[in-house]
């Protein structure tokens, strides 16, 4: 068995604001094979985006956040790093090179002035020092590498020319230029339509099988993860709540949250050739505000399994089988085996 | 689910077109269904497809360019201002943002208050803070929460705020445009249970506009596909999720993921863009992505015929609309 692409440990983000410390993200861990993609799956407010831009170093200086924790990040060359105490200007060398990143609106992060062929070169001026012209034959590549028609010409257009589906293959085309092997993506598909969403997802598929990438798969879309996910990992309120391979995942979810979250789902909700049942079941209630967590568990106060141990302290995530964890009073722990 | 009663709603080939009229934007170009008393009809489709404008001008929130919307079997384009006026409290709409819908300058009770005193309905302080209090419980909210203003709200209880403001004046028919898509998962689905009690007790009639297919399948009664400002489809649900009929229906079903990894979707996702509709293709307007499409396609418009009882289908390819019907 190789060693993860990505290891993460007990990362938190916590920001400062004027009503006391949001603890954004806590004590969150996963890991990411080589060329397999973990999906960081969560409802608004749960820490997913902020754990990606942790990750990446991409959070603003004006947030003072106070990250702590480990990652293990197996460079191409195969060295080990910690993302997280790298200098900045190593970040940098790695950052749109080696990790890259993709997000949800393609339109705002795209820069509307420059050409889509200069934003991609940009980059492969930059971390593979290649000139102006090789640069822009490489963008014209990437283009192609993307299936974008007529891309000797799109090259010279700008940003606001394209669709959104046509935008986001040129964020995919300017994330992967320089041939990363970590690729996040925030949400890549949500702002778009589903039948330009499956275009997109067959070719994060395809790219990832042509060049073994790990993808770290950002989005709240249980669809989504069901088909193009590798291991998930369910986020609550910041925290870890359960990880697994997608298969026992939708199979035998443990944690109450990933329970109530798969039966709430319409398309869940009939068997194939029964009556669709009267109800949904519903999550009760909503998240507890991150100012004010509640003193145990942080989903017991929708759940319908709370004791009173699930209100005394906050469970720990344990081991519970092969390759799964799950943070919850009821989920007994099984002793770490040789997976 | 057959009816006879006649349709509470009919749209008769609504047509909205936008912008100049050398060159039209044709947001919604000749749509017509019927929707009957008590049933919920999805209108779905993915952007620029026309669900949204089809639901602001069955309501008159904006005017048609041509066709008919009849309620109860009068067209409500003909009203006087006076009489659409008083029209509204039977006709009424959820929006889509919870955030963006509701004034935050309002308290609950004024919110909820407007909608009460435009109809004349629940006069007198005592009455009207009475009807408040059951709408605000009716939606799942508290009686207290009147005096509240909307930014103290999570996006699902305004949603359900929302939802007490088209109920206040006691409507027969709403429009449900996209209720859900700003709402996280869990909440999605109080929503939805919400949606389905209400329709119940108070025998509503629905118009939902979705483009999620899940959702979609799980509320509505029959279900019309539009893409580009045309009806591609119209079948009742069951039938359409079993077995969808035109390609188009068919390419929207398998590109959206079923949350259960050991179902296999047959995996062809259409090539290119949806088209601008300043500039739809001629003839059927999903020719330019559709797999089957041949050189007359690009001739005629396909009428919309009934290919099957209750099941109808704009494709001139009746092979193959009618192989998947029968297989």
């Amino acid at each position: 068995m190789t060693a993860p692409r990505l290891t993460v440990q007990h990362l938190s983000t916590s920001f400062p604001t004027e009503d006391g410390l949001v603890r954004s993200v806590a004590d969150v861990s996963f890991t990411i094979d080589p060329g397999k993609t973990t999906a960081l799956v969560g409802e608004s407010g749960s820490g997913k985006s902020v754990t990606s831009l942790t990750l990446m170093r991409l959070l603003a200086k004006t947030a003072n956040a106070q990250v702590s924790g480990q990652t293990a990040f197996v460079t191409r060359e195969g060295t080990t790093i910690d993302l997280l105490s790298l200098p900045e200007p190593a970040i940098r060398r790695l950052r749109g090179n080696q990790l890259s990143m993709i997000f949800q609106e393609p339109m705002t992060s795209l820069n509307p002035v420059f050409t889509i062929g200069e934003q991609i070169a940009e980059s492969v001026r930059l971390h593979k020092g290649l000139d102006r012209a090789r640069a822009l034959a490489h963008a014209k590549r990437m283009l192609d590498l993307v299936e974008i028609p007529a891309s000797a010409q799109r090259l010279h257009e700008y940003p606001h020319q394209l669709s959104g589906g046509m935008r986001q293959r040129v964020m995919i085309a300017l994330a992967m230029a320089c041939d990363p092997t970590l690729l996040i993506a925030d949400e890549p598909t949500t702002a778009l339509d589903v039948t330009i969403q499956a275009q997109i997802l067959e070719l994060m598929r395809r790219l990832q099988a042509e060049t073994g990438m790990s993808i770290l798969f950002i989005t709240h879309n249980l669809g989504v993860v069901a088909h193009h996910a590798d291991d998930v990992v369910v986020m609550y309120a910041g925290r870890v709540v359960e990880s697994a391979p997608v298969g026992p995942l939708f199979a035998a979810p443990q944690h109450p949250y990933t329970q109530g979250l798969l039966a709430c789902l319409p398309g869940k909700a009939r068997p194939p050739g029964q009556a669709r049942p009267k109800r949904l079941f519903a999550i009760r209630g909503q998240v507890s505000s991150p100012l004010a967590p509640p003193p145990g568990c942080a989903f017991e106060p929708r759940c319908d399994h709370a004791i009173d141990a699930c209100r005394a302290a906050m469970p720990e995530l344990v081991n519970t089988g092969v390759s799964r964890q799950a943070r919850c009073v009821h989920v007994a722990p099984v002793l770490k085996e040789a997976a | 689910m057959t009816t006879t009663s006649p349709p509470l709603i009919e749209v008769r080939r609504l047509k909205k077109y936008f912008g100049k009229p050398e060159r039209p934007v044709r947001a919604v170009d000749d749509v017509s269904f019927a929707i009957h008393p008590g049933e919920t009809l999805g209108l779905v489709g993915e952007s620029g497809s026309g669900k949204s404008t089809i639901g602001r001008t069955v309501l008159r929130l904006v005017e048609r360019s041509d066709g008919e919307v009849l309620y109860r079997g009068e067209d409500i384009g003909a009203l006087s201002a006076e009489k659409m006026r008083r029209l509204r409290s039977k006709l009424q709409i959820i929006f889509q943002d919870p955030y963006a819908s509701l004034n935050p300058k309002m308290r609950i009770s004024a919110i909820l208050g407007e909608a009460l005193s435009t109809h004349g309905l629940a006069p007198g302080r005592a009455a009207r803070d009475k009807r408040i209090a059951e709408l605000l419980e009716l939606v799942g909210l508290r009686p207290e929460h009147a005096s509240r203003f909307p930014h103290e709200f999570s996006g699902g209880q305004r949603q359900r705020i929302g939802v007490a403001r088209a109920l206040a004046v006691e409507p027969e028919f709403i429009v449900a445009d996209e209720p859900l898509s700003a709402l996280d998962v869990s909440i999605q689905s109080q929503v939805i249970n919400l949606l389905a009690d209400l329709r119940e007790r108070l025998n509503l009639t629905m118009l939902f506009i979705s483009h999620d297919l899940d959702v979609v399948e799980y509320l509505c009664d029959r279900v019309v596909v539009l893409y580009l400002g045309k009806v591609m489809e119209v079948a009742e649900t069951d039938a359409l999720f079993e077995r969808p009929l035109h390609p188009y229906t068919r390419a929207l079903l398998a590109a959206s993921p079923k949350p259960d990894p050991t179902l296999k979707t047959e995996h062809v996702p259409l090539t290119g863009d949806i088209p601008s509709p300043m500039a739809p293709p001629s003839g059927c307007v999903f020719r330019t992505r559709c797999p089957h499409a041949i050189d007359a396609c690009a001739q005629h418009v396909p009428p919309l015929e009934e290919v099957a009882p209750g099941r109808w289908s704009a494709c001139i390819r009746k092979e193959i609309v009618l192989m998947k019907a029968a297989a």
